[in-house]
């Protein structure tokens, strides 16, 4: 999709080409220089992979580790053998799917209706929402807020905050505003009500700035662990957040001299696998989208 | 239609249009509005028993206190340095990967394009866990390099050395951030006119030339907006990343604002003067996006943020 918004189209001829069809120093420079961007953006990547299922054995015996060597599951079975692993990832899948399908409703919600030209008020709305992205409370204020709430350890905690961010609520607003504004006006003369526009025309016709927001919020969810950590208990806890504190415990295992079969970094190296391959199973399927709308909200938020 | 209708008139025609922005405002207003009544605190000598209303006032001590205490004034300068370090050094190397992306080869774009994206969308505990490997005084590939091929003698600990910590934290934000910077600059320069390019061959310009006057040229609009952006977070530090590789060896040189309020706040329950440290980064950085929004509007009136 970039490419194609990069190169000129096909028939008409231009005669600058942004790549070298002939041999050129200056073209093996700049692909070198690539080469060595690639290697240092995805190299760690198969070196947590690699160390991951390196068996214990050729872990110890070997001085260099930077390459695979040898095959075993030993560390993702320990991971997965976790009993309280699977409750976990349960959380965090009621918490993508609950938070995002309330998050990205409400803001395509919002959006929608701050969008209407005659809407009372808009100016308005546009200040309430554009506040928070330039002036927060801090963290403790947040966190002392949150208590005077009651909800402390509450599900909800997990939700709500983050329910409409300013900042995508903008990037939708600009799209719908650029959205042909005929067809609602025409359909509301119709006599449609507002919801019904809502969900028959505006949500089905804007469903690229829908997979965006749905990507974003999403891997938010995912993602999200300092807030996590601090605001509920353990049973509420989402995958990546209780993943991350098996780190510290083996770490304490370590200490303790006992459990000397396995190599604390192919574990951590397991850790960040399972944390890292659930982004990279969905990540090809939107990524299209994604790209498009991470470059509207950088433009227009 | 009549120009202004009255408030009671447009509710009621347009009921359905505020039901509809219902949801999302409550949330603002409790949760990003709310917590601005909790920055009172900051001014109260705050007991969680009493509240709010009953803690005893005490002015502007804790801002005193924190202008004299030697630890925060620490924090503040890890804070500017490592903001500052991961500016200088994410912000070129972005528009320079975005250069280069844009000469290369379709596919092979492609292929970079996806790889240097990726970082983007883990989350700083995924990072930090891959990290510690790479960087391991035992292990870590990088340590193996260059002990191995540069003939290094000792190993660095670069996640609890002094020497060391910042630059990870610096680097590391370029790791991830850039090919995200890379992709924004990308989309500007599609929308550069093709015939400039054609023009520009014509009178001799080389494929250096084409990259300077032409392409960099075309793009200084979306750098200048994205400095202001950045420059809007150089006293806002980079908390997540920090709290997820810091520890007390290296309190010296990473400790940040945030991690140093979220441990005197949440650690040490001294609300109240963390409280006040929150207070003075939020107004400090609000003054700098202002300012440097003032000054660029001023300069180019397409470049400001809003």
């Amino acid at each position: 999709m970039q490419d194609k918004m990069v190169l000129p189209s096909k028939p008409t001829k231009i005669a600058y080409r942004p790549y070298f069809r002939h041999f050129s120093m200056g073209g093996v420079v700049i692909n070198a220089l690539l080469g060595v961007v690639l290697v240092l953006t995805a190299y760690p990547f198969l070196y947590a992979l690699f160390l991951s299922v390196m068996p214990y054995n050729k872990f110890v015996s070997s001085s260099l580790h930077f390459l695979p060597n040898g095959f075993t599951l030993t560390y993702f079975a320990q991971i997965l053998q976790n009993a309280k692993l699977p409750k976990a990832f349960l959380m965090s899948l009621i918490r993508v799917a609950t938070g995002t399908t309330l998050n990205v409703t409400c803001t395509l919600l919002a959006a929608f209706a701050a969008s209407r030209a005659h809407l009372r008020g808009r100016r308005f709305l546009g200040i309430l929402f554009i506040i928070p992205m330039f002036f927060g409370a801090g963290l403790i204020p947040y966190y002392l807020t949150i208590r005077a709430y009651g909800l402390i350890n509450n599900f909800w905690v997990l939700i709500l905050p983050g329910l409409v961010s300013p900042m995508w609520f903008f990037v939708a607003r600009a799209a719908l505003v650029d959205y042909p504004q005929d067809i609602i006006e025409a359909t509301f003369i119709d006599g449609a009500g507002y919801f019904r526009i809502f969900w028959q025309i505006v949500w089905p016709t804007n469903l690229p700035i829908i997979a965006t927001l749905a990507m974003m919020y999403g891997i938010g969810h995912w993602n999200e662990y300092f807030w996590t950590r601090i605001l509920v208990n353990q049973n509420l806890w989402t995958a990546p957040v209780f993943l991350y504190s098996m780190l510290n415990e083996t770490e304490m295992v370590r200490n303790l001299g006992l459990n000397i079969q396995m190599a604390p970094e192919s574990f951590t190296a397991a850790v960040a696998c399972s944390l890292i391959i659930p982004v990279l199973l969905i990540y090809p399927f939107v990524q299209k989208f994604v790209i498009k709308g991470l470059v509207l909200g950088a433009v227009k938020g | 239609m009549p120009a202004r209708r009255t408030l009671a008139r447009s509710l009621r025609k347009d009921w359905v249009l505020y039901f509809m922005l219902l949801p999302g405002v409550i949330a603002i207003l409790l949760f990003n509005y709310g917590p601005m009544f909790g920055l009172s605190v900051a001014f109260l000598n705050y007991n969680p028993i009493l509240g709010i209303a009953k803690s005893k006032f005490v002015g502007f001590k804790y801002f005193a206190d924190a202008i004299g205490d030697s630890a925060f004034r620490q924090a503040l300068v890890n804070t500017v340095v490592i903001k500052v370090g991961q500016t200088l050094v994410t912000f070129p190397c972005s528009i320079i990967l975005a250069l280069l992306l844009n000469e290369a080869r379709p596919w092979y774009k492609k292929t970079v394009q996806t790889s240097t994206i990726l970082p983007f969308f883990l989350s700083w505990i995924a990072i930090a866990a891959m990290f510690s490997d790479l960087l391991s005084p035992t292990s870590g590939v990088v340590n193996e390099v260059l002990m191995k091929g540069f003939g290094m003698q000792k190993p660095i600990a670069f996640l609890s050395s002094n020497d060391w910590f910042r630059w990870v934290i610096i680097f590391q934000d370029t790791w991830k951030m850039a090919g995200y910077f890379a992709l924004i600059y990308l989309s500007a320069i599609a929308g550069i006119d093709p015939a400039i390019y054609e023009a520009a061959t014509l009178d001799g310009c080389g494929r250096w030339r084409k990259i300077w006057y032409v392409t960099l040229a075309g793009i200084r609009t979306t750098i200048a907006t994205m400095l202001v952006l950045l420059m809007g977070y150089l006293i806002i530090g980079p908390f997540e990343q920090v709290f997820a590789q810091y520890n007390s060896a290296v309190y010296n040189t990473g400790d940040v604002i945030e991690t140093f309020a979220f441990r005197l706040g949440l650690t040490s329950q001294k609300y109240g003067f963390a409280t006040a440290i929150g207070l003075m980064q939020g107004i400090v950085a609000c003054v700098i996006v202002l300012v440097t929004n003032f000054f660029v509007k001023r300069s180019e009136s397409s470049v400001s943020v809003f």
